[in-house]
């Protein structure tokens, strides 16, 4: 009988235990700010974002968690179509860095602040380091991972991303799109 | 794979969770269904071992309108000896699972298919009125591995007319994406699940019991596949709306699913068994509530009646209704600032929900005359309507669960 009044006394106690764990604070829910990398520097990114990913059958797809809007895929005006206008827009920009800041913000805001930028999912599935139902599409360390890396770093390099897309694109005939990426006044590109 | 537990799904686990509920009650045989007067089914008269031998094999499947499939063979054995008060048990399961639900399809996904493996190893050793068992399971599928050890100490009482049990289960889970080596991503789960209860001989034909669950939850709970749609503060958002309309609805930012790192759930569960002359009756309540602020109801009702011999069959109902969790939103927007929600979710075992499940049961006795638990053949089928009640792109699902197994007693 002492051992069962000692379960009986434990049972009741693990009884009062749950009972107890019923008095803690609910999650509140509210929102969370994020700290986002630079949006005025991203255009040379979001230029190589949609030449390497943006077609309509990849992320130039509004089903896809990850939207790329750009001059070859997805408009973000319904009046716009594929190449018309030629180059992508400031909107179609915007909404690209909407998308890529948007994926995992909380992920996003510890690289941000120094953290490693395999942290976020988009840079290992570019890598291929992560599945990725569009295969590998950069190597860690090349130009296009460089461009995308040192933006999220703060330290925007215009250069390789210009290269990058330059790579991305065939050069001979020249593509118009070209244009779009090497020009200061894309507006001016047919 | 996550055990079973409430409101807890990482993908799509309803299914695979009512498979393992329904591979649970028909691998234990579901003695307390089958009549709590009855001496154990497998001592056989004239048996000259004491070991008793439990072999049982089954095979289920789960469909729905939501287009997840589930297939389950299983297998599971127990060797005891109620002389001298020791049994060992283990199982093995498979799940092959075929999915293109709605969560898959709206993020432009195909179909996926998985095969999930998982087995249990127990122990128990029971000379006496005290008693203690061992448990330990472990699940591996390519994404997601999950293992558990734990026991629990029972004693008997007022001559055997109440038993008390305490338990205590560790769980590790470890979640990863399909495809991406678990060095590259994975998030972690730790879960300590204490368990007490009580089962009284009310009189020669009707037991209760009441158990009390406290489960506490730590880490990353949220689905690596699952993001969320945000929408433009005032932007109207119907019950069920429809993929492409979420879309054109949504803003650019879909983030990944974002949960409490901590849960802290407790259940009192009551179960009340009453052998009639030629029946049993068994009724389950149980009452949930976590520190989410989910709280869930759930009533489960068995009745098996007698058809001669060797065979018994009888109707299962059970209803099951649930708030959502208090970070529940049917449509999430973005806050001041560009600032996000800091908990959302998709997975509709957090949102408000009902259902109802109708099935049958048919057990049919193989043995010879002396012994016709020998072997035993069983079907079971289930039917279950649920409706979310404040969801995107899905208001309703039926599916249905069949299985067949066959049991051996030595």
């Amino acid at each position: 009988m002492k051992r069962g009044a000692a379960v009986a006394v434990l049972l009741s106690g693990g009884a009062a235990f749950g009972s107890l764990s019923c008095s803690v604070p609910p999650s509140d829910g509210t929102y969370t700010p994020a700290a986002f990398p630079d949006e005025t520097t991203f255009s040379p990114v979001a230029e190589l974002l949609s030449v390497r990913c943006g077609a309509i059958d990849c992320h130039g797809n509004t089903a896809r968690n990850l939207r790329i809007y750009g001059s070859t895929g997805l408009r973000w005006l319904s009046s716009d179509q594929p190449f018309y206008p030629l180059c992508n827009t400031s909107a179609e920009d915007l909404q690209t860095y909407d998308s890529v800041v948007g994926l995992e913000p909380e992920r996003m805001s510890v690289v941000v602040s120094g953290g490693d930028p395999a942290l976020l999912t988009m840079v290992d599935k570019a890598r291929g380091t992560a599945a990725h139902k569009g295969g590998q599409i950069w190597t860690a360390g090349d130009d296009s991972d460089v461009c995308l890396i040192s933006w999220l770093q703060g330290q925007p390099n215009g250069g390789d991303c210009q290269s990058a897309v330059a790579s991305a694109i065939p050069a001979s005939p020249r593509n118009p799109l070209l244009c779009c990426f090497e020009s200061n006044n894309p507006t001016s590109c047919q | 794979m996550r055990w079973p537990r409430e409101g807890r799904v990482v993908r799509d686990r309803a299914p695979r969770r009512a498979v393992w509920v329904f591979a649970f009650l028909v691998l234990t045989g579901d003695a307390a269904a089958q009549g709590v007067a009855e001496s154990s089914p497998a001592s056989s008269p004239g048996q000259t071992s004491n070991l008793d031998i439990h072999a049982a094999s089954e095979f289920a499947s789960y469909a729905d309108t939501d287009h997840v499939f589930v297939q389950t063979p299983s297998i599971s054995g127990a060797v005891s000896d109620p002389l001298a008060g020791w049994s060992v048990d283990g199982s093995y399961v498979v799940d092959v699972v075929s999915a293109a639900s709605v969560d898959i399809v709206s993020t432009a996904s195909r179909r996926w298919e998985e095969v999930r493996q998982a087995g249990t190893l127990g122990a128990t050793y029971k000379p006496n009125d005290l008693g203690a068992s061992a448990a330990s399971a472990l699940s591996v599928e390519p994404d997601y591995v999950s293992w558990m050890v734990g026991g629990s100490v029972t004693e008997d009482l007022l001559q055997k007319n109440l038993t008390l049990l305490l338990g205590y289960f560790h769980t590790h889970d470890t979640a990863g994406r399909t495809g991406t080596p678990f060095s590259v991503f994975s998030e972690t789960l730790e879960s300590e699940a204490f368990k007490a209860a009580a089962t009284m001989v009310v009189n020669r034909t009707t037991t209760l019991a009441l158990v009390v669950d406290s489960v506490f939850e730590n880490g990353n709970q949220a689905k690596p596949y699952r993001y969320i749609p945000l929408f433009a503060p005032g932007t109207s958002v119907p019950i069920g709306a429809s993929i492409d309309l979420v879309n054109s609805l949504r803003e650019a930012p879909r983030p990944l699913e974002q949960l409490p790192s901590s849960r802290q759930r407790d259940a009192l569960s009551a179960r009340l068994a009453h052998r009639f002359h030629r029946s049993t009756l068994r009724l389950d309540e149980r009452v949930y509530g976590d520190s989410w602020l989910l709280f869930a109801t759930t009533t489960d009702a068995r009745y098996f009646f007698d058809l001669g011999r060797r065979v018994e069959t009888g109707p299962h109902a059970r209803l099951h209704a649930q708030n959502g969790v208090d970070f529940w939103q049917r449509a999430y927007t973005l806050g001041p600032g560009f600032s996000y929600p800091e908990y959302r979710t998709g997975d509709r075992e957090l949102g408000p929900l009902v259902n109802a499940t109708g099935g049958w049961n048919l057990r049919i006795g193989l043995g010879p005359v002396a012994d016709t638990n020998a072997w035993v053949l069983g079907f079971d089928a289930n039917f279950t309507y649920s409706r979310f009640l404040d969801d995107l792109y899905l208001t309703q699902r039926t599916s249905a669960l069949v299985g067949v197994s066959l049991e051996a007693n030595w």
